[in-house]
């Protein structure tokens, strides 16, 4: 066997498949040395593996995007569904939030009376606008009879007219059919309101020679026995003098839209109470409006001590000239 | 006896409708639209009436109506029977030289017949009664008298459905021959 005879070829194989990883395992590895060899390999792989990042990341990002879309799409109509659903439960909450300031100042009012009163709640309407009234959801098995007051703590509303055992009917103030006896509250001269069109009443039997301004405050007689004395019916908004001059037509805004009343009070026995200013509010009573027509005869300030009747009324009303 | 029975069972049966009509007007109307003016029910079943009725049973319609209206409406019997009646007199004297079956041409005289109705309202208020209407609510009346055209549309539809399911007998000008 001759040395010339070797098989490199195998020799050469057996090398590279035994010989290189044994060598490799003992060199090495130097992080922070690029071989200057490697650098332009390095720099093209870097460029490419950049590439590849991001367009990769691009369409991963869109597919993303798009799959979010899907989502967001959803969770959209989830939180609008949810926003809805909060919107009705706000309202409701706002609803009952009112109710209960209502019947609040109902109680407030119910407390610091003299009166027995008995709450309602206004359960129909008349349709017509020529003729007003109200049903109340309760009747004479409640112990409401006709010709009862029913009134808000803002002022008068109506009367009963008719009582069924559970439901009971009121002409509202401002029915052609109503009929009060009235005192203009600062010159205490007498008439009688009567309706005249949807939101208006008309104080008659005022002769020319009586003084009332506009902003006047209309409160009860108490003569009928049906309403308490002194209680507000309405404020004065226009005076004009009639034919022949010999009585003064007077146009007077009810203290509140009986229209726009829910709940209210019966009237069980009007003559324990009065709501009469005392003799020192007096001076400084109404009219209510700053405006005032020339031949005045009232400088009275109109702020101050005001009652809680004066300030719902100037809440509730901008009298005109 | 049979017919009178039947008749009176029609009648009673129309009669609550009429009743949850006006019921629907003033409480359920006052819920959802608080103060917009309301649709006026009961001139559907005068409309209905003159048009699909017998003279004598438009006569005791006419009063029935405003029996039942009256309740609701806290309007004077005497006043609304007086409006009704000039309506329906109206409304016979149109059926008399015009031939009308379709319910959409009805609902225009409903239109038209809820607009006379005030009309005659504010008239008779300036005669009869002491403190006669000061403002007509020509507006209102108007608001109320579309809504309540649009209303019959599909209240005849129902009038003539009940005719047809209580087997109730149409006066021969209207139908052609009685039923």
């Amino acid at each position: 066997m001759s040395v010339l005879n070797f098989d490199y070829k195998k020799a050469l194989i057996l090398f590279f498949l035994v010989g290189l990883p044994v060598i490799s395992a003992n060199i090495t590895h130097d992080s922070h040395d690029t071989h200057w060899a490697l650098a332009p390999f390095s720099l093209i792989s870097q460029g490419i593996q950049r590439s590849y990042f991001t367009l990769s990341s691009g369409v991963r990002g869109t597919t993303r995007t798009y799959l979010n879309l899907v989502g967001i799409k959803k969770k959209n109509r989830l939180l609008e569904e949810k926003n809805d659903e909060l919107r009705a439960q706000l309202g409701a909450l706002t609803e009952l939030k009112l109710e209960n300031q209502r019947l609040n100042s109902l109680l407030d009012f119910q407390k610091n009376s003299n009166m027995d009163l008995l709450a309602a709640k206004v359960i129909a309407s008349g349709t017509l606008p020529d003729h007003s009234a109200l049903v109340i959801d309760k009747g004479y098995e409640h112990g409401i009879q006709k010709n009862m007051a029913a009134i808000t703590p803002g002022g008068v509303v109506g009367y009963v007219i008719e009582s069924l055992p559970k439901t009971s009917k009121i002409l509202l103030i401002t029915d052609r059919y109503m009929v009060v006896d009235a005192l203009i509250q600062r010159s205490r001269s007498r008439g009688i309101l009567e309706g005249y069109s949807k939101h208006l009443g008309h104080l008659s039997h005022i002769d020319s020679s009586t003084d009332v301004l506009i902003g006047d405050l209309i409160v009860t007689s108490g003569l009928q026995k049906v309403f308490p004395k002194g209680f507000p019916v309405g404020q004065v908004i226009s005076v004009k003098d009639g034919p022949q001059k010999i009585n003064k037509e007077i146009l007077v805004k009810p203290a509140i839209d009986p229209y726009k009343t829910e709940e209210l009070f019966i009237i069980l026995n009007p003559q324990n109470e009065s709501f009469e200013p005392k003799p020192d509010e007096m001076e400084t009573a109404l009219p209510l409006t700053d405006a005032q027509p020339n031949n005045s005869e009232s400088d009275s300030p109109s702020s101050g001590e005001s009652s809680p009747l004066k300030d719902n009324l100037n809440q509730e009303s901008s009298p005109k000239q | 006896m049979k017919k009178l029975t039947l008749f009176m069972g029609h009648t009673l049966l129309f009669y609550f409708v009429l009743l949850l009509l006006m019921s629907f007007q003033s409480s359920i109307w006052l819920q959802f639209f608080s103060q917009s003016p309301a649709p006026s029910l009961w001139i559907t079943f005068l409309v209905y009436g003159a048009f699909y009725r017998s003279l004598g049973e438009t006569i005791l319609l006419t009063y029935l109506t405003s029996f039942v209206a009256s309740v609701f409406l806290n309007m004077p019997l005497g006043l609304l029977l007086l409006c009704n009646s000039l309506c329906m007199l109206s409304l016979l004297t149109f059926k008399s030289r015009f031939m009308v079956t379709n319910p959409s041409f009805l609902a225009l005289l409903t239109l038209l017949t809820n607009l006379l109705f005030p009309l005659a309202h504010y008239l008779a208020s300036q005669f009869f009664e002491t403190n006669p209407i000061h403002r007509f609510e020509f507006f209102s009346w108007l608001i109320s008298s579309l809504i309540t055209a649009l209303i019959s549309v599909a209240l005849f539809q129902f009038y003539m459905w009940l005719d047809k399911v209580t087997a109730k007998a149409w006066p021969t000008e209207v139908g052609g021959s009685a039923q």
